[in-house]
């Protein structure tokens, strides 16, 4: 048995076709105004539904801009709540517990220590000039001090000077730095 | 000879073929014509106006979000808070209210003022006082003055009255003390302080319609409750 096949590269015998390719061509014009008048015709539909949500938006846009508008004295007032409370926030850090290191060297120290002068400035350098009965005490402060500069709150002590008074007790100029936390409020 | 009669019917055969693609030819013509003409003019537009749209749309939608939180905002709440902030920080320097309440604290305290010394480059006059507050800033300015002061007490009582400077409105803050122990802890001891306080620019008009409204942080909200609320007000 044979097996038919079919030529899909067969060529017209003969004489070329032109009038077919001729109205072939006519018909791929005719389509393609109509496509590009589709196309034109969309796009000019397109730009003006566009143009029209335009409008829509801008009319939107007033109404929104209006109720601004008219709440505009509340937002002054959330403008400048903000303002300041901004400001605040920088402030408050700045506060230092005074009460809180005044107390904090009363309880640390042994009791038998006088307080002569103290001076704090808000950077935490605390310098203070106290007096002792005897050298007992002294060796009291000096675990004390090394007890808070591990475990406490200072972060530096230094004997600036030490001098026996007509009694026969020490007085003794100390400087602390004090680590900032727990003393801001 | 034959091969010129060959050109010959080619070129008839040529005319007709032009006349009958004549509709394939205006075709192309108009499309080109028209599309150079009107339709790549009209495209490029369309193309404008919806980057626009989009830039509109982005717009409305801040605009319906500021008018919103706007809206959202109750008018009550907000002056009260605003009062509250403003007299806690206030607008003008003011050495007189400063002084006042100075001088009731350490009544409450028990502790007596001697004196309070300003410098005089930063007592407020009109001139001097904060610039206006540029709107829709997001970090908040303020201006600090230094207050020497002079008081005497005794030594439980000036600790309550430092307390007291930390917890009252106006905001004030030490920035220093400096106090000698007398002997006789009968005596009142004399402390020489800095009291600082502060002053805030005050916002006059609103930002513009499409900045977006300032709206308070976590930090800014906690120091309103924790802090703000709880000073004393005199």
């Amino acid at each position: 048995m044979v097996k038919k096949g079919i030529n899909l590269l067969k060529k017209k015998e003969g004489k070329f076709d032109l009038k077919s390719k001729i109205k072939t061509l006519n018909l791929v014009g005719i389509l393609s105004l109509l496509v590009y008048f589709c196309v034109f015709l969309g796009t000019s539909f397109y730009g003006s539904r566009i143009e029209e949500q335009g409008r829509e938006i801008g009319a939107m846009e007033k109404q929104q801009e209006k109720k601004i508008k008219d709440l505009a004295e509340t937002e002054i007032l959330q403008l400048d709540v903000k303002t300041r409370l901004s400001s605040l926030v920088k402030i408050f850090p700045q506060q230092v517990n005074f009460k809180k290191i005044l107390d904090y060297f009363g309880s640390f120290l042994p009791e038998e220590v006088k307080f002569k002068s103290i001076s704090i400035t808000e950077d935490g350098s605390v310098v203070l000039g106290i007096n002792t009965k005897d050298s007992l005490t002294l060796e009291q402060i000096e675990e004390v001090i090394s007890s808070q500069k591990t475990d406490g709150l200072l972060e530096m002590a230094k004997l600036n000077s030490i001098s026996r008074d007509e009694k026969g007790g020490y007085n003794l100029n100390l400087s602390f730095k004090l680590k900032s936390l727990g003393f801001y409020e | 000879m034959n091969k010129e009669k060959v050109n010959l019917t080619i070129s008839k055969e040529n005319l007709a073929v032009f006349k009958n693609l004549s509709i394939f030819i205006v075709s192309v013509g108009l499309i080109i014509i028209s599309g150079l003409i009107i339709f790549l003019p009209n495209l490029k537009r369309v193309l404008e106006e919806q980057g626009k749209l989009i830039n509109k749309r982005k717009e409305l939608g801040q605009l319906t979000q500021k008018a919103n939180l706007l809206g959202g905002i109750d008018s009550f709440e907000i002056k009260r808070k605003q009062a509250s902030v403003e007299e806690a920080l206030p607008t003008e320097k003011d050495v007189e209210v400063v002084f006042k309440n100075l001088k009731l604290l350490a009544g409450k305290a028990g502790v007596s003022l001697a004196s309070m010394n300003v410098a005089p480059g930063e007592i407020s006059t009109a001139g001097a006082g904060p610039k206006e507050e540029k709107t829709g800033k997001k970090n908040g300015s303020f201006e600090t003055t230094n207050y020497q002061v002079q008081a005497k007490g005794k030594f439980e009582d000036l600790k309550k009255f430092f307390d007291l400077i930390h917890t009252t409105s106006p905001v004030m803050a030490i920035g220093g003390i400096s106090l000698s122990l007398p002997e006789d802890p009968e005596q009142l001891i004399p402390v020489n302080l800095v009291i600082k306080t502060y002053v805030s620019g005050i916002a006059k008009a609103p930002s513009s319609l499409q900045t977006p409204l300032s709206q308070l942080n976590e930090e800014e909200e906690k120091v309103y409750k924790e802090r703000v609320l709880k000073l004393t007000k005199y």
